[in-house]
């Protein structure tokens, strides 16, 4: 019995790593990118757990949840990057965490005034909403599909980063973006593409994780904390960290939270303080 | 009038300006209660005034030492028999060693991560508190918190005008420590790590051991605060540690402007009065406070007290001109 | 008087695959006016970070006499009376020029520079940095409104604020103006042989007249050293750096 809980906990926070490193990796790109922090990364999955919250009411299926959570964050993402923040740019990293702290904010009151500040459940798709048997081993569906797609996107982000001349554009800029307009690549589209991308994949991280967790209006904030943890763990700026990053501290989360269900949250910024003291720059991180 | 931004004597003339406001509040104010949590939050604010304008940190997880004080205030008060400014103070170190701890870990990141690394702590303290429901009260916090006289039998605390009193005479000390350490040798340390902590590396400071000091100084301010808002509600409920307490002493500071102490009252006076105002209008007020962030970070960069501060210095020196004699022509 | 120096043993600096500093070996004299020069890109620099504790080497050691100094910080080094300038100005524009040299000079008074419960010390011996310098006039100016020769003379102040045994100046006639470059080699001249200075200096005219070893940097490697004349006469320096020109 024992064997099969710890699997079942392992399973469980690959799966939370899985949608914590889409969750992130967005984040670091556009960190890597153009050293930009943005603190509205958080309502990005926000809104994607939001509107599959409600595509899933309207049409009663979480598939066209799946399809226009993504597609609603990314758009929020690339709006305010054309909108807002790339007026920002130039301005002292101070003013950018303001600044898209503020965004986030509004957001979130946005979502609250939308809809109200309880939580609300969120449909797991029917054809997902069974059990599989592995063996004698039982485990969700969903659970298993949600680490099934998030590791296709994984190795699709992953290819789409090494062997494309888009991804190879994106690497050379997170070196040098002077670099970049030399190579005679469109900077600001660069940009707006990393936006769209990380916002989408963002909202993907709270599509997921809705039918898991419900919905609340604060969830933005916590997945921003969330997210900072991944990306001091995994390294700054690192597809690769992102990923280690947020698989460390899922697992850590899940295992945590058979052992001590109240401090399960609090483990994973103990692993954080831990990562801090051992490897200031991240597991994957350079000084 | 710019404490933070360069070396000013002491004390100055906001020194007298603050006790004048602070001695007027509770007649100025709708309610005395109101003017109790203006003064509150006048000293939250100022650790993350006091941390971004003197030191250059922008921390977004001074809601935590907030709620370690609040906490600390509220269990050192239920289970011991101490008067309230020991129990304040005690809180207010608990928070400041805290504050302590939390900075060796996060000066080890500079910038952005810096601000990064402020935020999740922020969280873990929450999370810390949920988790230690038997010491906190979890959801519930702690409640039935007695109010006893400030130190054994002097000082009774029993009426909101004597509860104002204290928090204000706290508030105003807080002020005046600040002012001083800003322009004091120890000062001049901070705003150099400002300005340019690469030469303060190589002129021979200690940069890391001199940032963990002024955290533990603004955990300090902070977690006063946080024993101080035990002290005025007789309670320490759990909105008192999450992050969005953090956010709102940023909020604040960045309102009030982060160039002079200042512009922590400005801000958390704005701030609290706006609040009881809007609040009962709109629930969504914090969407206004939000618009407003983003129009004093794009267009008041020194937020309302450095900006009335540039507009009275822009007035004077006209005056000064319009007084003195006009050159006599041929 | 006890006066080590400052010894490099073997220090090799890798920045991922490329190789800024290899196997350079380096014993700087105490009362010495000590050059290191070579064409950019050398590694001076990169040498000066790792003697004053800014950057640790990949390999190799740091003595400061038989003390090995090579994984102490910069800001330890001070204490020790290491100083150094920076190629790039590296002042407090904000602050005062009295300003950025009393917190110079305060800098190595450690208790000082904790007290908070009083004004700034009037005592720090602010005045003869200011006159050494040149800069008494403009002591109530903010620095950052200071001329770039200015600038540059309160940089090599800030480097002596602290009484320094061995001062590090990268360049510190990197865009002066010729009024200036006298006035400045006068006062880096001054500083030995009673504090060792090493100099980092792209102006042969002056590193020739003023120096008394120089170490010749290129490509990471230490290729020459001797006297001002042996540095003249070695066919290997011409060569690599020096041209037709000297």
């Amino acid at each position: 019995m024992q064997g099969q809980v710890i699997l079942f906990q392992l399973l469980n926070g690959i799966g939370i790593g899985m949608i914590y490193f889409l969750l992130s990796v967005g984040l670091t790109m556009i960190f890597g990118l153009m050293r930009f922090v943005n603190f509205a990364h958080g309502t990005l999955y926000l809104v994607g757990a939001y509107t599959a919250y409600s595509v899933s009411l309207l049409t009663g299926s979480m598939w066209w949840a799946l399809a226009f959570g993504p597609l609603a964050a990314a758009v929020i993402a690339l709006i305010s990057e054309r909108l807002i923040l790339r007026h920002t740019y130039e301005m002292p990293h101070e003013a950018q965490i303001l600044v898209t702290f503020a965004l986030a904010l509004i957001f979130q009151e946005s979502i609250i005034l939308i809809f109200d500040p309880l939580a609300k459940n969120v449909p797991v798709p029917s054809l997902l909403s069974g059990i599989v048997f592995i063996g004698s081993f039982v485990y969700p569906a969903y659970r298993l599909a949600v680490v099934f797609a998030a590791a296709v996107i994984a190795i699709l982000l992953w290819f789409a980063l090494e062997r494309t001349r888009f991804g190879a554009a994106l690497r050379a800029g997170s070196e040098s973006t002077e670099m970049v307009s030399l190579l005679g690549i469109n900077v600001q589209k660069v940009f707006m593409v990393a936006f769209l991308v990380g916002g989408g994949l963002a909202g993907l991280a709270g599509t997921l994780s809705a039918p898991l967790r419900g919905v609340e209006p604060f969830m933005g904030s916590e997945a921003l904390g969330v997210a900072f943890v991944v990306v001091v763990v995994g390294g700054i700026g690192s597809f690769t960290g992102a990923l280690l990053g947020g698989l460390l501290i899922g697992v850590v989360q899940s295992m945590a939270s058979s052992l001590w269900p109240e401090g399960a949250r609090l483990m994973i910024y103990g692993a954080m303080a831990l990562v801090l003291l051992v490897r200031p720059a991240g597991l994957m991180g350079r000084s | 009038m710019n404490t933070f931004s360069a070396y000013r004597p002491f004390p100055d003339a906001t020194t007298g300006a603050l006790a004048i406001v602070l001695v007027a509040l509770p007649f100025v104010l709708p309610s005395v209660t109101l003017a109790s949590e203006l003064v509150v939050f006048a000293v939250g604010a100022l650790s993350c005034t006091f941390l971004l304008g003197l030191v250059g940190l922008l921390s977004f997880g001074q809601g935590l030492f907030f709620g370690i004080g609040a906490y600390g205030a509220a269990l050192i008060l239920l289970h011991s028999n101490s008067g309230s400014l020991v129990a304040v103070l005690a809180a207010a170190a608990m928070a400041a060693i805290a504050a302590a701890i939390v900075g060796f870990l996060s000066v080890r990141r500079r910038g952005i991560y810096f601000v990064m690394l402020t935020l999740a702590f922020a969280q873990m303290g929450y999370f810390a508190m949920l988790a230690l429901k038997n010491v906190t009260g979890g959801e519930n916090g702690l409640t039935g918190v007695p109010r006893p006289p400030i130190v054994a039998d002097l000082g009774v605390l029993a009426h909101p005008q004597a509860v104002y009193a204290f928090l204000a005479a706290i508030c105003f000390l807080a002020f005046v420590l600040t002012q001083r350490v800003a322009s004091s040798p120890l000062g001049s340390v901070l705003r150099a790590i400002r300005e340019n902590d690469i030469r303060a590396d190589a002129l021979g400071y200690d940069v890391r051991l001199f940032k963990i000091a002024a955290l533990a100084f603004g955990g300090f301010l902070a977690g006063l605060a946080g024993a101080m808002h035990t002290i005025f509600l007789g309670l320490a409920p759990p909105n008192t540690i999450e992050p969005e307490m953090s956010e709102r002493l940023v909020i604040m500071a960045i309102i009030g402007g982060t160039g002079s102490p200042m512009g922590a009252l400005i801000g958390a006076g704005f701030y609290v009065l706006l609040a009881d105002f809007l609040s009962t209008l709109w629930p969504r007020w914090l969407m206004i406070i939000a618009f407003l962030m983003i129009a004093i970070v794009l267009f008041l960069p020194n937020g309302l007290w450095g900006s009335a501060e540039l507009l009275i210095g822009r007035w004077k020196s006209h005056r000064a001109r319009a007084v003195s004699p006009e050159p006599v022509d041929g | 008087m006890d006066r080590p120096g400052i010894i490099a043993e073997n220090v090799g600096v890798r920045f991922g695959g490329f190789r800024a500093l290899n196997r350079i070996d380096l014993e700087i004299t105490p009362g010495n006016l000590h050059s290191i020069i070579g064409p950019n890109g050398a590694g001076k620099t990169t040498l000066f970070n790792v003697l004053t504790g800014r950057l640790q080497p990949s390999e190799g050691h740091v003595r400061l006499g038989v003390r090995d100094i090579t994984r102490m910080a910069a800001h330890g080094r001070v204490h020790l009376g290491i100083a150094r300038s920076f190629q790039v100005t590296n002042i407090f524009h904000n602050l005062t020029v009295a300003e950025n040299i009393r917190l110079a000079v305060q800098a190595v008074r450690r208790a000082e520079s904790w007290t908070f419960w009083r004004g700034v010390n009037p005592d720090l011996n602010v005045e003869e940095i200011l006159a050494a310098t040149g800069l008494q006039a403009r002591a109530a100016d903010r620095a950052g409104t200071l001329s770039h020769g200015a600038q540059r003379a309160l940089e090599i102040g800030m480097a002596l604020g602290s009484d320094p045994r061995y001062v590090f100046l990268d360049e510190p006639l990197a865009g002066v103006s010729i009024d200036d470059i006298h006035r400045i080699k006068n006062l880096i001249r001054s500083l030995t042989p009673r504090r060792t200075v090493v100099l980092i200096e792209h102006n042969m005219r002056v590193v020739l007249d003023i120096s008394d070893r120089i170490t010749v940097l290129a490509q990471g490697e230490a290729i020459a050293e001797g006297t001002p004349a042996d540095i003249r006469a070695n066919p290997l320096v011409r060569a690599a750096y020096l041209g037709a020109s000297v």
